[in-house]
């Protein structure tokens, strides 16, 4: 993956922003009987990479397309950069301000890629040299120049990905907005994907992704949200999530008794929860200390010659959050 | 050169891109090699396939064998025909005047052949044409006596006398194939001849006939000369070639071409386009399209002039052939302009229509069957029009000039102008009805395409940039329907003098404005979810303002439309009542209101309509509004069926009413409780109920939303 040096324009674009990128209150959507979105406020600060975890039909590809202004909410309002996003007559420099890429990435399929990043330029208003530029640019970025005269048709599904990622990005939107992008992907062309992301997080371009595929998000995203049948449930930096409830544990193995090594653990007052597997000679605790703590819980361990074999810790994934969190609050 | 050609064409297409990206888009992804090559091979196929045919239809190469002498106009002469054992007398109509003294006097103009408009050098034959009658006596042929004595009449061999005679006057006006006429008559051909004739009425008068090599062979394409029953082609001066009509020929190929042009841009534009947005719409690019900054004008436009953009270069390759078949037609250069600006007009309102009818349809099986079926039924609305048009509906004004409206629509009506009467004569007469020259129809045909527009740009642009919105602006509607009432009603003073029409207009007017009305409730209907979102808001707020509740269903276009149609339902029968009636008021229809009654009744009707109309928007509604799936289906279908079915009921009952000497006699009630009391009451009684369901309905709806929201 070749990594490019942020496009001048890209930078320029995205220098000036209020801290909210997007924020929506009270965000509803209703599709006849059925509510696809409720009472949603969601605040995303400029520059993050938010990632949107649910189940299918909570409603993530609603929000997405609320905020691409493919469809328009039944109550709430939705802010793009501190300014109110009219559904009757959508402001023309708000949408300049959007790149969608909607979980079917259509394209068309008969024309190269150049001619189809050259008409998506043309209806964003991109002119002459600077059309020609940026198409220069997000095929680099999206590591697709070297296909820029192959008929779209002839692409793999993960080249085909990348370039409806550089159609959404080609008129440098300040807010992009992907609907499970990795979906399909085999795992070479989703690490590929990734390094998309992460070199439009490096010019400024506030992201929010939904996808399924968890451990991307949570290498990828700066904030997290979770949506439950319509409801955001949790939305906070990902930092933040982990420390408030993500669980540290740590699995101690030893050749020697169980009993002296539970005995000597008690000593300790950051464990919460030990649970012991006879079976391998491990003790697993749930630990709420930090590392110097948990280093010192190593010191003590072999100064009381207790025979280790084993002495690592483990935190809970993102997945482990949502599967916690998600149904539990929703429900 | 070429390459600085090629640099100049890319450049003014790279601007041609920047104003409207998707014509560029359209025009790359259509002008491809093999794409174009087909289109120029399939259009100069075509024009060669119509060449050819009709060149086929010409007479051909001149055979010597069928020429003969024979006289412009060809004349048959009875007196010979003495000669057969068939008494003249069978042969003569039985009402000429002489045919007694042509029994008598030998000679006499039996048949005239009434040969097609000549144009050349047969001057003098028209004029002998003009002059001759049938019964005519033959006196004189150059100068020399030729009406038979007494003695030779009446003597002993009197048939031989005849003989004699009739051989001289066959020797130089007529007879015989080419090959078997003497030296002598090949020399006469080209000359004239002068016949001294005598009539009862004019006496003595002298034609000159040009002499003529005619052919026996028939043809469409041939100056014509013969008897009635045989229509034989001239043959030029120098005998080496029939005459040709040529400019009756390239009209037929002009017709044909036009025909060419006009079905293939409603038929096949119309399919391209339908087919390139539901193409757009199954693969989601209309999206895209739809969030772009691009205004819907762009976007749309593009796809008008890029999509059929091969069918406008098959059609822009026919037209150098169109436009040399018109003028050698003998066309003006204005009239054939005049067709390409019309047709332009026309196949744009068509267009948008089909984009408009291609938004609105979100139905995944529509989505396939809407290219074939908006196709068909382009191509079938023009030949209906064609035929309708040319019928002999219009010929003898057998029905309203409200119908001129529909030849507005037809692009043929120009031809109308120029064309050769004989063929779309009828809707000369149809045009006719407006009293205007062809620049004031060309001006009127304009007017008319604009004033589609706008309504149809403006639902275009509102169902472009959100699918879910209603088509029409409530606002909109109003002024819209006030221009409808207006044209309805200019369209019938055209026959504002014939009370012999009124029934028509009145059932025209019925017609027009229930279709005017149905199309009103799909535009204005909103979304069932819009609806609901309407009747939350309602019901959620705090003050109940009932201007703004009127405000709402008046010109919001969230609320239920029930009463914006109602007044836009009033506005039109109001107006058109009005209208008709202050027609006979000021004499005009002066025999159509025999007394107050028929007043009355027509008063009743309009009534009528008024309710079946509010009756059908409610019952839709309120069907719309069920907790049924597919619920749109039914709201369709019965509103549909309530709509047809009682304005033509009150039209019926309106007619008996009207006509009937004795409406009293109709069930032994009084006339307007049995005829037009009940059912108005009927309808009032059902309307008002079902208002009141709508409305409960509708608060219903609010309440239930609200609490769901808050749950």
């Amino acid at each position: 993956m070749t990594q490019t040096l942020p496009p001048a324009n890209l930078v320029k674009a995205n220098s000036a922003r209020t801290e909210l990128a997007i924020r929506t209150q009270h965000l509803t959507k209703r599709f006849d009987r059925y509510t696809a979105l409720r009472d949603v406020d969601l605040d995303i600060e400029s520059g993050a990479v938010y990632g949107l975890i649910g189940p299918n039909g909570a409603g993530k590809t609603t929000l997405i397309r609320l905020l691409a202004m493919a469809e328009s909410p039944t109550v709430g309002e939705v802010f793009l950069h501190g300014e109110k996003l009219h559904y009757a007559r959508p402001q023309l420099h708000l949408k300049q301000q959007i790149g969608y890429l909607p979980d079917d990435f259509p394209l068309y399929e008969d024309l190269s890629v150049w001619d189809y990043l050259d008409y998506f330029a043309r209806l964003y208003d991109l002119k002459g040299k600077e059309r020609t530029r940026s198409i220069h640019q997000v095929l680099d970025l999206v590591n697709l120049g070297h296909k820029r005269n192959s008929i779209i048709t002839s692409l793999s599904r993960g080249m085909k990905q990348r370039l409806g990622l550089a159609r959404s990005i080609i008129h440098t939107p300040s807010i992009l907005l992907l609907d499970e992008p990795v979906s399909g992907l085999d795992p070479v062309a989703r690490q590929e994907f990734r390094q998309v992301i992460r070199n439009l997080h490096s010019l400024g371009i506030t992201v929010l992704i939904s996808s399924h595929v968890l451990s991307d998000l949570a290498e990828l995203c700066t904030a997290i949200g979770i949506l439950e049948f319509g409801c955001l449930v949790e939305s906070a930096p990902l930092e933040t999530l982990y420390q408030r409830l993500s669980q540290q544990h740590i699995v101690i193995g030893t050749r020697g008794d169980l009993k002296t090594l539970q005995t000597e653990l008690r000593q300790f007052d950051n464990l919460l929860e030990l649970e012991t597997k006879p079976q391998a000679g491990q003790v697993k605790i749930q630990f709420s200390g930090n590392p110097d703590e948990a280093a010192d819980l190593l010191r003590a361990l072999v100064e009381a010659k207790i025979p280790l074999y084993e002495f690592h810790s483990e935190k809970e994934s993102l997945e482990d959050i949502f599967f916690k969190i998600g149904h539990t609050q929703s429900t | 050169m070429l390459g600085t050609h090629l640099l100049t064409t890319l450049i003014n297409l790279d601007r041609l891109g920047d104003s409207n990206p998707q014509l560029l888009r359209e025009l790359k992804g259509r002008l491809k090699r093999f794409s174009v090559v087909t289109t120029i091979v399939l259009s100069l196929l075509c024009q060669m396939v119509v060449m050819l045919s009709f060149w086929a239809a010409l007479p051909g190469p001149l055979v010597l064998d069928d020429v003969s002498l024979s006289t412009y106009p060809r004349i048959e002469w009875f007196g010979e025909t003495q000669l057969s054992p068939e008494p003249v007398k069978d042969l003569l109509p039985a009402d000429m005047a002489n045919r007694d003294r042509a029994m008598q006097s030998g000679f006499v103009v039996g048949y005239i052949a009434a040969p097609t408009p000549v144009r050349g050098d047969k001057g003098p034959g028209i004029a002998a044409l003009n002059a001759i009658q049938q019964g005519d006596r033959l006196i004189k042929i150059d100068g020399q006596l030729k009406i038979p004595s007494d003695d030779q009449l009446t003597g002993p061999n009197w048939q031989s006398q005849v003989k004699s005679l009739a051989g001289t006057i066959g020797e130089q006006t007529a007879k015989g194939s080419y090959l078997s006429l003497t030296p002598q008559q090949q020399k006469l051909i080209g000359t004239t001849i002068d016949l001294e004739l005598y009539n009862a009425e004019r006496g003595y008068y002298t034609v000159t006939v040009p002499r003529i090599a005619v052919s026996h062979k028939r043809n469409p394409y041939c100056l014509k000369v013969g008897s009635i029953r045989n229509k034989f082609c001239s043959v030029s001066q120098d005998r080496q070639s029939y005459q040709i009509n040529w400019p009756q020929w390239y009209s037929h190929i002009y017709i044909c071409l036009s025909l060419l042009i006009v079905f293939p841009l409603m038929g096949v534009g119309v399919f391209m386009l339908a087919n390139n947005l539901a193409d757009e719409k199954r693969r989601g690019t209309l999206n895209f399209l739809q969030l772009s900054p691009k205004s819907a004008f762009t976007i749309l436009s593009g796809k008008v002039l890029g999509v059929p953009v091969c069918l406008y270069l098959a059609v822009g390759l026919l037209l150098p052939l169109h436009w040399v078949a018109g003028l050698n037609a003998g066309y003006g250069i204005g009239h054939l302009l005049g067709f390409y600006l019309t047709l332009l007009c026309q196949t744009l309102v068509v267009y948008l229509g089909t984009l408009l009818l291609s938004l609105s349809v979100a139905n995944s099986m529509m989505l396939g069957l809407q290219p074939w079926l908006l196709s068909a039924g382009a191509i079938a609305f023009h030949l209906i029009l064609l035929f309708y048009v040319g019928s002999s509906q219009f010929e003898h004004y057998l029905d309203s000039t409200v119908l001129l409206w529909f030849v507005l629509f037809s692009p043929f009506s120009s031809f109308a102008y120029f064309v050769q009467p004989t063929e779309p004569a009828n809707i000369a007469l149809a045009l006719g009805g407006f009293q205007i020259n062809f620049a004031q129809y060309v001006m009127l045909a304009l007017i008319h395409a604009v004033g589609w527009y706008l309504p149809l740009g403006h639902m275009l642009e509102r169902r472009f940039s959100n699918s879910t919105i209603t088509l029409l602006n409530r606002r909109f509607s109003y002024p819209l329907t006030l221009i409808f009432a207006i044209v309805m009603l200019g369209l019938a003073w055209i026959q504002a003098d014939n009370p012999e029409m009124g029934h028509w207009h009145l059932i025209w007017f019925t017609i027009m404005g229930l279709i005017y009305c149905v199309a009103l409730m799909v535009a204005l209907s909103p979304a069932r979810q819009t609806l609901k979102d309407w009747t939350r808001f309602r019901h959620a707020l705090t003050s109940h303002e009932p201007l703004s509740l009127w405000k709402d269903l008046l010109i919001g276009d969230a609320s239920s439309p029930v009463i914006a149609i109602a007044i836009n339902c009033v506005l039109l029968t109001s107006l058109m009542t009005i209208g008709f009636y202050s027609y006979h008021n000021y004499g005009y229809y002066h025999n159509f209101f025999q007394n107050s009654n028929q007043v009355t009744v027509f008063i009743c009707c309009a009534i009528m309509f008024i309710g079946s109309i509010l009756f059908s928007t409610v019952v839709s509604q309120t069907l719309l509004m069920l907790p049924r799936k597919k619920s749109w289906v039914w709201c369709g279908a019965v509103g549909s069926i309530s709509c047809l079915a009682f304005p033509t009921l009150s039209l019926v009952m309106g007619i008996v009413v009207f006509d009937t000497a004795s409406p009293t006699q109709i069930l032994g009630m009084s006339p307007y409780f049995a005829v037009l009391g009940l059912p108005l009451s009927l309808l009032g009684t059902l309307t008002a109920l079902l208002g009141a369901i709508h409305i409960r309905q509708l608060m219903r709806s609010g309440r239930s939303e609200l609490q769901q929201l808050l749950s």
